[in-house]
């Protein structure tokens, strides 16, 4: 799934979230969710956790969308 | 501060023909440490940076092309933008760039996109650096493969590829050595039209040439501009990661993948995590118990006998000398080296736990439940082995990436009840309570939780206020299995920072006590070395602190002093405080008679608020001597203050309200 946008409650937490990949423009896979609601996310061969929060912030173009 | 900072074109001053000092950057699970242990060999020290709770690593770094440079290992950062305070400290070291020669940038070729964040955020600054190119086997395994002339064209500096487990660094010292030789590189420019088009090669009059404002990097990123630089950061990041990579193109699931599947499940992952916690607990109590029993009795038995044999044959059996070198050292270092293999399983666990990997699943898997209570989910670890022992615990709380969580969890470890107070507690509450002892004993382990949490509730709303909660958002690192000797290594270094710091505070302490138990008090008849314990300093100076203990029912000289013998460490109490009755009587009908006596005639109340001091005061010399080497005197000295006022008040009014009712 390509990100569309992906905005967390802070500007730091935000750019952090980018600094590892999790940015517009990024293809990032839900690999596993995880104890406590949150979720593994692949970028690559990057895994990267996030909690709950997090995933409610990140916007995906599904495929349709994508294509449409 | 855009104006301090030297720009590319000025001319660097020539090195001095003093020791160089090169910093090591990367971010974390980079291969950074290892990359430095590999580096520094046994010569290396860890320690909290002047003024600050945030641990550097510095070691003296020796090649045939270099000669002697200064290695600092600065904290993992994944860019020059800080989340934590030891991020903040990286850029601020990097920023202030005029004491440092040279940076060694560690870039992890399995996972290059993020390594380049951290990567061109350096480059921007004037500092001459290097690329270390780490986990080429971890990148081979999975068909990825970086072209480090491509990378090196990029970022305008020598990159070198190295796999530290193999130990072959001359290509990066030859390289640095070569970077060392030359002006600093001019500044990479990602910035305004210029993304990924500028190389070294550009005339000096190319305007997308012009280095970023640095001022910026650190700056909130609030305004347009700065969120425009830095998609144009991460425009360049990711052309130059697929320019300097070759990968399948599918990205496959590894195995990790598969054990995260489980080990960070919904049921699964908390029942994971509690075994290996678990493992954790029983490896830092059952299994060093019989060790540390080993090293007490050795000192005891044989270590006494034998120096009373020394100093009985020069003809000082029975004096002072003897009293001192007995009582007062033999006594402190063995105190002191009680402790070390507990330390050292610990410190062990704790570098396997982290190398392997598990360390980051196990703060996902606790992050929801200790965000409630306002910790971190790695904080678990330390409040957990607390229960064991709390020496160990403070030194775990380095498992914790960020310098406020630190600073917290070790301020809160000393509530958790460790093995030393149980004895304390089952002989109290045998003692008044006979018929409600075990329950007694449960409700004390409640409180310390109960402790735990309201400590933390108390410190995050005074003290540590700029404390943020972030949401979680944690790298996950590939497992791996650790190396033995890095595992070695490791504890070994821990282990010995362990006995700088504690064992002249422990030593001292203990002598302090027996001094206070042999010098008579003042007017009272005896000399020093000859003077019942009723007439000692020691009683003297309880009987004074005693005053203070007025509202809580226990103001007697015997208990107060139990728990001034109690500051040093809880195993001491029970035997001192039966010192300090006669020989032969019972020290539980001594003990009643006397808080009957003290109390007005509620010796329940006042063992209760005895057991509440007990729990909740300062645990031993070696916690205060972990916490100083953990969180600086400051705030070791802020504990004390806050652990004796919590410990009083609560004692207080557990007296006052137990007194009223019964």
């Amino acid at each position: 799934m390509m990100v569309e946008s992906c905005h967390a409650d802070s500007v730091p937490v935000t750019r952090r979230l980018a600094e590892l990949g999790i940015r517009a423009g990024t293809t990032v896979q839900v690999l596993t969710r995880t104890s406590g609601g949150g979720a593994i996310l692949a970028i690559g061969d990057d895994r990267i956790a996030v909690s709950r929060e997090i995933l409610r912030g990140v916007r995906v173009l599904t495929e349709a969308s994508a294509r449409g | 501060m855009a104006d301090t900072i030297p720009r590319h074109s000025d001319p660097a001053p020539a090195p001095a023909p003093r020791s160089r000092v090169v910093a090591l950057v990367g971010s974390p699970n980079s291969g950074k440490s290892t990359l430095f242990n590999a580096l520094t060999g046994a010569g290396r020290a860890v320690g909290n940076y002047p003024g600050t709770t945030v641990e550097v690593g510095t070691g003296r770094w020796t090649s045939a092309s270099l000669g002697d440079v200064t290695l600092t290992d600065l904290p993992g950062a994944y860019s020059l933008d800080p989340l934590s305070p030891d991020e903040a400290l990286t850029a601020e070291l990097l920023h202030g760039g005029s004491a440092l020669d040279a940076a060694v940038i560690v870039c992890d070729a399995a996972h290059l996109g993020r390594s380049l964040v951290l990567a061109a955020h350096v480059r921007q600054l004037p500092v001459r650096s290097v690329v270390a190119l780490t986990m080429s086997d971890v990148a081979d395994r999975r068909g990825v493969t970086v072209d480090t002339d491509v990378l090196a064209e990029r970022l305008g500096v020598p990159v070198v590829r190295l796999d530290p487990r193999r130990r072959d660094v001359s290509a990066l010292a030859r390289a640095l050595a070569q970077v060392l030789d030359e002006p600093p590189p001019r500044p990479l420019a990602v910035s305004s039209d210029g993304v990924g088009r500028c190389t070294p090669a550009c005339p000096p009059e190319c305007t997308a040439c012009q280095p970023a404002d640095v001022a910026d990097l650190t700056a909130s990123l609030t305004v347009d501009d700065d969120l425009e630089r830095a998609e144009q950061l991460f425009a360049w990041v990711t052309e130059t990661t697929e320019l300097a990579t070759t990968r399948p193109p599918e990205a496959r699931r590894t195995w990790t993948d598969r054990v995260d599947r489980w080990v960070t499940a919904p049921i699964v992952g908390p029942l994971v995590f509690l075994a290996v916690m678990w493992g954790v607990f029983v490896l830092t109590t059952t299994v060093a118990a019989p060790l540390q029993d080993g090293l007490d009795a050795l000192f005891t038995g044989p270590v006494t006998d034998a120096a009373r044999a020394v100093l009985g044959a020069v003809g000082l059996s029975g004096s002072l000398v003897e009293g001192f070198v007995v009582d007062g050292l033999i006594a402190g270092v063995g105190m002191l080296l009680t402790f070390l293999p507990l330390m050292a399983i610990m410190f062990a666990l704790l570098a396997l736990l982290e190398d392997s990997g598990y360390m980051a699943r196990a703060a996902v898997v606790t992050d929801r439940l200790m965000g409630r209570l306002g910790l971190p989910g790695r904080a678990f670890m330390p409040l957990v082995v607390g229960f064991g022992c709390n020496v160990p615990a403070i030194s775990a709380v380095r498992v914790l990436p960020d310098a406020r969580h630190r600073l917290l969890t070790a301020l809160l470890v000393p509530f958790t009840s460790c093995s030393a107070r149980l004895t304390v507690y089952v002989m109290v509450a045998a003692t008044f309570f006979p018929d409600n002892a075990g329950t007694v004993v449960f409700l004390m382990y409640v409180t310390s939780i109960v402790l735990v949490i309201l400590g933390g509730l108390l410190l995050r709303s005074t003290l540590i206020r700029s404390m943020g909660s972030d949401p979680l958002v944690l790298d996950l690192p590939t497992y791996q299995r650790p190396s033995v000797r890095l595992l070695a290594g490791a504890t070994w270094m821990r282990l010995r920072g362990f006995l700088q710091t504690a064992s002249g505070i422990i030593v001292a302490t203990v002598a302090v006590v027996w001094a206070m138990g042999v010098i008579p008090a003042p007017g009272a008849a005896g000399s020093v070395g000859d003077v019942p314990v009723n007439d000692s300093l020691y009683a003297w100076i309880s009987e004074h602190v005693a005053v203070l203990f007025g509202p809580t029912g226990f103001a007697e000289w015997h208990a107060v002093g139990a728990l001034i013998v109690g500051f040093v460490a809880k195993e001491a109490v029970i035997s001192s405080w039966a010192q300090t009755y006669p020989a032969g009587s019972d020290l539980s009908a001594s003990v009643f008679a006397d808080f009957t006596a003290a109390s007005g005639g509620h010796p329940q109340a006042a063992a209760a608020a005895f057991l509440v001091f007990l729990l909740a005061y300062t645990p031993c010399v070696a916690t205060l001597a972990t916490q100083r080497r953990q969180i600086g005197m400051r705030w070791t000295s802020v504990g004390v203050v806050m652990q004796l006022t919590m410990a009083w008040v609560l004692a207080v009014a557990v007296f006052q309200i137990g007194s009223t009712i019964s």
